[in-house]
């Protein structure tokens, strides 16, 4: 028994690698000749012997292995083997495909004589010797240009002879197996595109060959032997009976490494090459309008050198195209599935799919080429309604999307990913035939799909609710793009930065004509003065505008991509959720999109994980099956306000405020309003915290996600309701080229709040600022709001020491303005408030003087870090102004009053 | 820090970047004696004269208004609007150790650029260029610490005067490392409110 196994797996090694790749050679051989059209004769007949020896001992493996009988010779036999058995008949059916295929793309002119010759050789019985006989002829006859392969050859063919008498004796050794592999690896030249092999595979091949053939040594049961031959053979068909083998050991995972080094598309081309086996090498083109021959599908190199990859200018064009199309893929794709018979959308899938495929194509980017190419053959068929697109389909595209985007990285990166792409082109042929692998992409998991499919409603708000709406947008973003131009952001940025000085330029021309019209209203050039600068500043309010407007891009680019993140961690996670996605095509400049994205990915993430519950326990707390994740953007003004909801579980507020103690954040006798406790998930440090419990997990790198906010000059702001959801909100400049900030002074010094922060500015009696302990606090609108003095927190008192020149020379007049503002604010504060939701606070300056736009600027690199200030701006007479960072000043006189109290 | 690896001092001592001063007329005969010299800046701070080598020099400005930075360096005494560009300006007397004195008419400022870093230096008055010979100059570090002692990387001895050169370098690599240190004095400072 244990020998008959060891026998078979030998055969199945033999039958399944090396005789196909024999036959390539020899194919390869008789292709050669290339000035006589018609192929020599005693070649064809090699081939055909090849054949045979193939059918042979496809024919011996499979009964030996599978029923222990004799081993049966010739054609017949074997077939009936075949029909009798379904493992055998795959694998057979499998095996001749793959020879035949392996025939078909050595492209002989004379195909029909081969595949005539073929078949005849089928039926004249012959055994091993014969064909090596018939092979040692044909080379000694043969060209003596084709020595060196042909040498090979017949080492091959001879050692193969070797092995088949092998195992008889129960003596094949790892050492033996490897040396056949080798002498046929050594010989391959690059022109067999059949016989092509990268070394990587073949080592994987080796690999998975020693493997099986080692156990097989030791004693073995029928079923085990049958369990590797499956699945050494067709790892596709073989998975489910794998489970059913006693000794699992290692050849699962040996079948892995088999099917990512050789792939599996036997079965299904077994199953249709079965039904034909007198068309051979037209098989592959009649099944499906695939070119590609999935059974030599071996990893080709992702780049080839090509003219148009070197150019960089080029190289770029096609990088940012393909950025486009992937972005529109993952769209239309989700779209799809929500609309699965929506001609325009497959009609436009199907362009840019194309579109992808030619470029890739062109600048010799082969792996993508290939990949998109089966893609295509999908959308054709779904184009074509032959196809209609389910969930399943859609992993698979999804998977495919993957791969190409890794695949397009590498290209942009310069280097190759190594991703292999094999399996995907395989899935992707499967499902052309409605078969789907799982767990064959290296982007699906390798576990179980869940039970539950998960409903991830893309809210393309489009395609959901109204359709007329969606189409209307759809056409008048196609107007758009035909009339645009692509813009270096690079010379962008310069231009953004030039109307930034303008603006700066204007308000000093505005100053001047101010100091004229007033000191001399009697010069006739005054008149012209004020005149010209109104225009020039209305000019300059128009480019501004314009300017600004270039910048600006919808946020829905970022907004598409969650979509599908909610569907992936939604499968992943047995979780059913909806994202609804409101306000997509409000605008927001482009670099702010682009950084946005990531924090934004963090939240709705957390909103997935950790917000939504799974659907069993959503019904037991009276709630929908699924969960409702909701995305918005609108804008208030100059500020971007974006919302994530979800009406998951909410922030456990006691776990936060407990977790908070002992992390030393606050103290045990500290009472915090419901949001600010909530925001405590934001400091740095209660993170680490959070990765080892498992509260709700949220906190998790919260506070790089409020760094990042902050550095985009946004303030974030957290709420939630037990049982009810979480509300994120997000509030951003529209843009940080030019901000609107509110110029406030205190002490003599003037500092600029970005708008984007301040919520009011109040005048206050003094005797409406109570005092709690220390604090001081003020009630507004209903709600407490902690006060700080600017000059306090930013110890401006010490300025009289530190700084010697800083001084500003005060005229006469100016000292007179400010004793007049002192005399009428007397006994007035002003309150600027800042903060976003609950977390506000005010900041008591001495006066409010206006509000501009500016330009913020660094400071240098000797002053990158200085607390609480965000950066410079050049004011419009020629002063610097700093520009508070109100987040880093909040956290300053918290940290400030928290010392004090301690 | 960058201009931690190489000293200054090979701005006014070393070969490069000095200028030929030509000896004799110029139509031939004793042309044979060249000499590299190198240009300086002479500056006041304080009651002092100082050198800075030309070529660290990329202009000198009047007084522009000056914008204090809180809890920034002590050295520096703010920032200021180069034509746009935002810069920051040491205070040169408190980093020789001079007293705080009346801002005078002549003060100016010194651009400075080093090592890709631009910035200013506030100095008292501007006096004329003077070029060394490279025997003119002595490399040398004086002894003494916070009086400014550390900032001088040579010293002319042309004619009778000794002038301290100062050394960029140094002045900057103290300035930030002022810098680095200021957060950890902050927390210092708040443990004394």
């Amino acid at each position: 028994m244990g020998m008959d196994a060891q026998i078979s797996s030998a055969f199945a090694t033999l039958a399944k690698k090396s005789l196909p790749e024999l036959h390539a050679k020899l194919a390869q051989l008789a292709k050669k000749p290339a000035s006589s059209r018609n192929p020599d004769d005693q070649l064809i007949a090699l081939l055909a012997a090849a054949r045979e020896h193939i059918s042979i001992l496809e024919g011996w493996a499979n009964p030996a292995s599978l029923q222990g009988e004799e081993p049966t010779l010739g054609d017949d036999a074997s077939l009936d083997a075949s029909a009798n058995l379904d493992m055998s008949d795959e694998e057979a059916s499998a095996l001749l495909q793959s020879a035949d295929s392996t025939a078909a793309p050595a492209e002989l002119d004379d195909q029909d004589a081969e595949a005539a010759a073929m078949l005849e050789a089928m039926n004249a019985p012959a055994d091993l010797g014969q064909v090596a006989a018939t092979v040692r002829n044909a080379l000694t006859e043969g060209d003596p240009e084709n020595d060196p392969d042909a040498l090979a050859m017949l080492a091959a063919m001879e050692s193969a002879q070797v092995a088949s008498a092998a195992p008889p004796a129960g003596d094949i050794s790892d050492a033996e197996a490897r040396a056949m592999l080798a002498a046929m690896d050594a010989p391959l030249t690059p022109k067999a595109a059949s016989g092509e092999m990268s070394d990587a595979e073949a080592r994987a091949m080796l690999e998975a060959m020693d493997a099986p053939l080692a156990a097989a040594g030791s004693d073995m049961s029928d079923a085990e032997a049958r369990a590797m031959l499956a699945a050494m053979d067709a790892p596709v068909a073989a998975s489910p009976k794998l489970t059913v083998a006693a000794a699992p050991m290692s050849a699962e995972e040996e079948a892995l490494a088999l099917l990512a080094s050789m792939g599996g598309a036997e079965e299904d081309e077994g199953s249709s090459a079965a039904a034909t086996p007198e068309q051979p090498p037209t098989h592959d083109a009649s099944d499906h309008d695939s070119d590609g021959d999935s059974e030599h599908l071996e990893e080709i190199d992702e780049f080839a050198k090509n003219d148009f990859a070197s150019d960089p200018d080029m190289l770029n064009d096609f990088v940012t195209n393909a950025a486009e199309i992937m972005e529109t893929l993952d769209e239309k794709v989700l779209q799809l599935e929500q609309n699965p018979r929506d001609k325009e959308t497959i009609e436009s899938i199907f362009r840019a799919a194309h579109t992808l495929k030619g470029a890739g194509g062109m600048f010799g980017f082969k792996a993508v080429e290939r990949v998109m190419h089966r893609m295509e053959n999908l959308f054709d068929l779904v184009r074509k309604g032959t196809l209609i697109p389910d969930s399943n389909l859609i992993d698979v595209l999804f998977q495919g999307l993957d791969v190409l985007r890794t695949l397009l990285d590498a290209v942009k990166n310069g280097r190759p990913s190594g991703i292999p792409t094999v399996p995907i082109c395989r899935s992707l042929e499967l499902a052309i035939k409605g078969r789907y692998v799982k767990g064959s992409s290296p982007a699906a998991a390798p576990k179980a799909p869940p039970p539950v499919r998960a409903v991830a409603a893309p809210a393309s708000t489009a395609a959901a609710s109204h359709d007329g709406g969606g189409e209307e947008r759809t056409a008048k973003k196609k107007n758009v793009e035909q009339s645009t131009i692509r813009v270096d952001l690079e010379r962008l940025d310069a231009l953004v930065n030039l109307v930034g000085e303008l603006v700066i330029d204007r308000t000093r021309f505005a100053t001047i004509e101010e100091d004229i019209r007033t000191t001399s209203p009697q010069l006739k050039v005054a008149g012209n003065m004020t005149e010209t600068v109104q225009l020039f500043g209305r000019h300059m309010n128009e480019i501004h505008e314009i300017i600004m407007k270039i910048r600006m891009v919808p946020i829905g680019n970022a907004f598409n991509k969650f979509t599908r993140i909610v569907r992936d961690i939604g499968r992943q996670l047995d979780k059913e959720m909806e994202l609804y996605i409101e306000g997509e095509a409000t605008e927001l400049d482009k670099t702010l999109v682009e950084q946005i994205s990531d924090p934004l990915i963090h939240l709705i993430r957390n909103s997935c994980d950790h917000g939504i519950e799974l659907p069993q326990v959503r019904e037991a707390a009276g709630k929908k099956r699924s969960g409702l994740i909701s995305l918005s953007a609108r804008q208030e003004g100059n500020n971007i306000i974006i919302t994530i909801q979800d009406d998951g579980k909410g922030l456990p507020a006691d776990i936060i405020r407990r977790k908070a103690i002992e992390k030393g954040l606050i103290t045990d006798d500290m009472i915090l309003s419901k949001r600010d406790t909530f925001n405590l998930i934001f400091e740095p440090g209660f993170s680490t915290a959070e990765k080892v419990t498992n509260i709700s997990g949220r906190g998790v790198g919260m506070d790089v996600v409020r760094k990042q906010i902050s550095k985009l000059k946004g303030i974030i702001d957290l709420d939630s309701e037990p049982g009810k959801g979480t509300t994120t909100t997000i509030r951003l400049p529209l843009t940080l080229a030019i901000m609107q900030s509110l110029l406030i002074e205190s002490q003599g010094e003037v500092f600029a709040v970005p708008l984007s922060t301040v919520v009011e500015s109040v005048r206050i009696k003094p005797n409406e600022v109570q005092f709690v302990g220390d604090a001081e606090v003020i009630k507004r609108h209903d709600k407490v709001l902690p006060l700080m003095h600017l000059h306090d927190t930013l110890d401006l008192g010490r300025k009289s020491q530190s700084s010697w020149y800083s001084a500003k020379p005060q005229t006469e007049e100016m000292s007179r303005v400010a004793a007049m503002r002192l005399a009428r604010r007397k006994d007035r504060l002003y309150v600027v408030i800042v903060g976003s939701g609950d977390r506000r606070f005010g900041i008591v300056v001495d006066q409010l003087l206006s509000q501009q736009e500016m330009v913020i600027k660094s400071l240098g690199p000797v002053m990158k870090k200085i607390p609480s200030v965000a950066g410079g701006a050049v004011l419009g007479n020629g002063e610097v102004v700093l520009v508070l960072d109100i987040q880093e000043l909040e956290d300053r006189f918290r940290s400030r009053a928290r010392s004090k109290v301690a | 820090m960058s201009w931690e690896e190489g000293s200054s001092a090979g701005m006014f001592t070393g070969a490069k970047g000095g200028l030929f001063s030509v000896h004799g007329d110029l139509d031939g005969e004793k042309v044979s004696e060249f000499q590299e010299r190198e240009q300086f800046i002479g500056l006041c701070i304080g009651t002092e004269e100082f050198l800075l080598p030309i070529a660290a020099v990329h202009e000198i400005i009047m007084l522009p208004p000056i914008t204090y930075v809180p809890n920034s360096s002590e050295f520096i005494d703010g920032v200021i609007n180069l034509r746009g560009t935002i810069l920051p300006a040491l205070n040169m007397r408190k980093m020789m150790g001079f007293e705080r004195g009346e801002k005078t008419a002549n003060a100016r400022i010194i651009i400075g650029r080093f090592q890709g870093i631009t910035f200013g230096m506030i100095v008292d008055g501007i006096t004329y260029v003077v070029s060394l010979l490279p025997t003119e100059i002595e490399v040398q570090s004086l002894p003494g610490k916070g009086t400014g002692a550390e900032f001088i990387g040579g010293l002319s001895k042309q004619g009778a005067k000794i002038c301290g050169i100062l050394d960029l370098a140094r002045v900057l690599k103290h300035v930030a490392g002022n810098l680095d240190n200021e957060d950890v004095t902050e927390g210092g400072v708040e443990e004394l409110d």
